[in-house]
């Protein structure tokens, strides 16, 4: 039987992704199909309704799944997930002539987030500059710039725009995810030199593919060993990692 | 153990640290630990984002300006990305396989040779087969194509002074204005054929591509012979290009290779060789000369392939059979060769306007026509026709000469 897992089409790539792991998988006899969704409220309430099997989660999306599976007395848990969406963390940069040295020096100052539902370019750093005494349109302005909303951060447009202003001196800092800060940095959008990171928000999850628990139980188990098994075609760890996101669920 | 070290120093991920970083890395065995120095800022938070996606791993997560080394247990994602890699074959023409697609590993545009990263596009070659493409000839006729290139501006001597009657002139005109749409059709049909041949077999892909440039060639020097003097071209009949249409729509790489290179540049061979003979000026007589060489190869290949596809499967040589009956019948209401073109090499032949001249160049374009039908013959018994099945074929041949 086929697996069918829901993803959003964030980007016209999301097709080449997925048809690639679609060839893939079924080369090495895991029959695979995807559907794709505008949103992920709709691809999350056909995940708990049972109509698609599993579905390729963001953060916000996982959470959402959860507490709609809870509502209906269900439950639901992530498959598999990847290494390079495990402990990702955000980071708060700031210009390296600029004289801030830790996030609560950034008091009446403006940050710039990225867009308004992005886990890592806006709600985690927000959390994060609250712990540090910094709240937001009281003592700190929140300045977002919004690309690819509905998508849940999975655009990094938001972030470079941020960063751009960042460096344009309209913003007095920046949060972006760790791995951003390097592209931007490998690719100029950060001048090489030009930021210093004075703040990193404790190690967070991203995607996972989500399943119901109860659905297909058969199904969901054999996919992931079997899938775990042949992306680890040479043994050693697994990369489902069921533990790690339910991090996110607390930390978020 | 001794612990494995690197020093960046003030080498940060802005600057190229990386590269330093994965060459360490390279050298230790999955699960072993490198301890990372280095003075820039950002490099913990880099060294651990770079981890992330390199499928590294870091023992223990440090303040960022703690000033601790970073230690960075290695993974083995890079060596698992290669676990289901394969050699495309070889590299040397002894590597060539028989059917290069045939595994789900999709080697497409990867060269001869290369070790390749499974779950590559899929791509739109469908000539495939060592047996449809190959001849052995292929790599010593590439090779000797390359070195036989010339250029058309200065192998002919376009400023060689001569005059011509305005009648041969006019004649000239007609025959270079034929060989263009003929050489537009040699051009056209190797080059929609290379497009279809999976890369693998690299040397008859370059082997078609310096056919085609040949083809470029000839266009070019026929044009430019015909527009010497004048500036306009002859006639171009609707049977002629009926004659060349057919070879447009031949989809099997060996039956068009053997309409076009045995049959049709076979025949062309001749025609050159007679235009060489009876050239009325200098011009003239170099650019047919030049084009004659080339064809020679392309004749040569299309001859080794089909021989080559004969010995392995001699139904093919029924298809060849069929594929000239086809053509024949989708063109026997036509009208062959344009009258025009056909009255001009008469004139070429004749030199001069007398009637004596005239009968005379009307035998030569005779003796021309059995020449050529002597060629073919000789060509079909080559690839294992019995002599009467060849002379039948032969004569079912277009009345167009290609
Ligand atoms: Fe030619
Ligand atoms: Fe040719």
């Amino acid at each position: 039987m086929t697996l069918i897992m829901g993803a959003v089409a964030y980007d016209p790539k999301v097709v080449t992704i997925w048809n690639g792991f679609r060839t893939w998988l079924r080369d090495h006899d895991l029959p695979f199909d995807y559907v794709l969704y505008s949103n992920c409220e709709r691809q999350v309430e056909d995940l708990v309704a049972g109509r698609i099997q599993a579905a390729w989660n963001s953060p916000l999306a996982w959470i959402r799944s959860q507490r709609l599976a809870r509502s209906g007395g269900r439950a639901v848990r992530p498959l598999v997930m990847r290494d390079t969406d495990r402990d990702l963390t955000s980071v708060i940069v700031v210009r390296s002539d600029s004289a801030y040295e830790k996030p609560a020096d950034l008091k009446d100052q403006a940050v710039g987030v990225g867009a308004v539902d992005s886990p890592q370019g806006t709600l985690i750093p927000r959390s994060f500059l609250r712990t540090a005494g910094l709240t937001p349109g009281e003592n700190v302005t929140i300045r977002r710039y919004d690309v690819g909303v509905g998508l849940h951060g999975d655009h990094i447009g938001g972030e470079r725009d941020a960063a751009r202003a960042l460096i344009a001196g309209e913003v007095e800092a920046v949060a972006v995810i760790d791995a951003n800060h390097l592209l931007f940095g490998r690719e100029g959008t950060f001048p090489a030199g030009s930021t210093r990171i004075i703040g990193q928000t404790a190690p967070y999850d991203h995607c996972n593919m989500t399943v119901v628990d109860g659905s297909t139980p058969e199904l969901g188990d054999f996919w992931r060993i079997t899938a775990v098994h042949v992306v680890r075609g040479r043994g050693g760890q697994a990369v489902a990692g069921s533990g790690g996101s339910d991090r996110l669920a607390g930390g978020a | 153990m001794t612990d494995h070290l690197l020093d960046l120093e003030n080498l940060g991920f802005e600057r190229g640290a990386h590269i330093l970083l994965q060459q360490a890395l390279k050298t230790l065995d999955p699960g072993e630990e490198l301890v990372v120095h280095g003075t820039d800022p950002a490099l913990r938070v880099h060294v651990e984002a770079w981890c992330r996606r390199s499928g590294h791993r870091i023992s223990q997560r440090l303040d960022p300006g703690a000033g601790e080394p970073a230690r960075i247990v290695r993974g083995q994602a890079d060596l698992d990305r290669w676990a289901g890699a394969q050699r495309a074959g070889g590299a040397a023409v002894e590597g060539i396989v028989s059917s290069p697609s045939a595994d789900r590993l999709r080697t497409g545009l990867a060269a001869r040779g290369a070790l390749v990263e499974g779950g590559g596009p899929k791509t739109p070659f469908d000539i495939t087969d060592r047996d449809l493409v190959w001849a052995e000839i292929a790599p010593a006729l590439y090779a000797h194509a390359a070195s036989a290139q010339w250029d058309p501006n200065t192998a002919v001597d376009w400023n060689a002074d001569f005059v011509l009657p305005s009648e041969i002139e006019q004649a000239v005109v007609q025959v270079m204005t034929y060989l263009v749409e003929n050489e537009q059709a040699a051009l056209v049909i190797p080059a929609k054929l290379l497009a279809r041949i999976h890369p693998h077999f690299r040397e008859v892909l370059q082997l078609l591509a310096v056919q085609a440039a040949d083809e470029a060639r000839h266009m070019e020097v026929f044009t430019r012979r015909a527009l010497l003097r004048g500036k306009e071209m002859g006639t171009s009949s609707a049977s002629g290009r009926e004659s060349l249409a057919t070879l447009l729509t031949e989809a099997e790489f060996s039956m068009a290779s053997f309409l076009l290179s045995v049959l049709g540049e076979g025949s062309f061979l001749n025609l050159l060789e007679f235009l060489d003979r009876h050239a009325p000026d200098p011009v003239t007589r170099q650019v047919t000369r030049l084009a004659r060489r080339d064809e020679a190869r392309h004749v040569a290949f299309g001859v080794a392939h089909l021989q080559h596809q004969a010995e392995k499967d001699p139904s093919v040589r029924s298809r060849m059979r069929a594929a000239v009956e086809r053509r024949y019948a989708a063109l026997v209401d036509t009208a062959g060769l344009n009258q025009d073109v056909f009255d001009s090499l008469v004139i070429l032949a004749a030199g001069d306007w007398t009637p004596a001249a005239i009968a005379n160049g009307y035998d030569a374009v005779q003796k021309l026509q059995s020449e050529m039908d002597d060629g073919r013959q000789r060509r079909l018994v080559h690839l294992g026709f019995p002599a009467d099945e060849a002379a039948d074929l032969s004569a079912l041949h277009t009345r167009n000469f290609m």
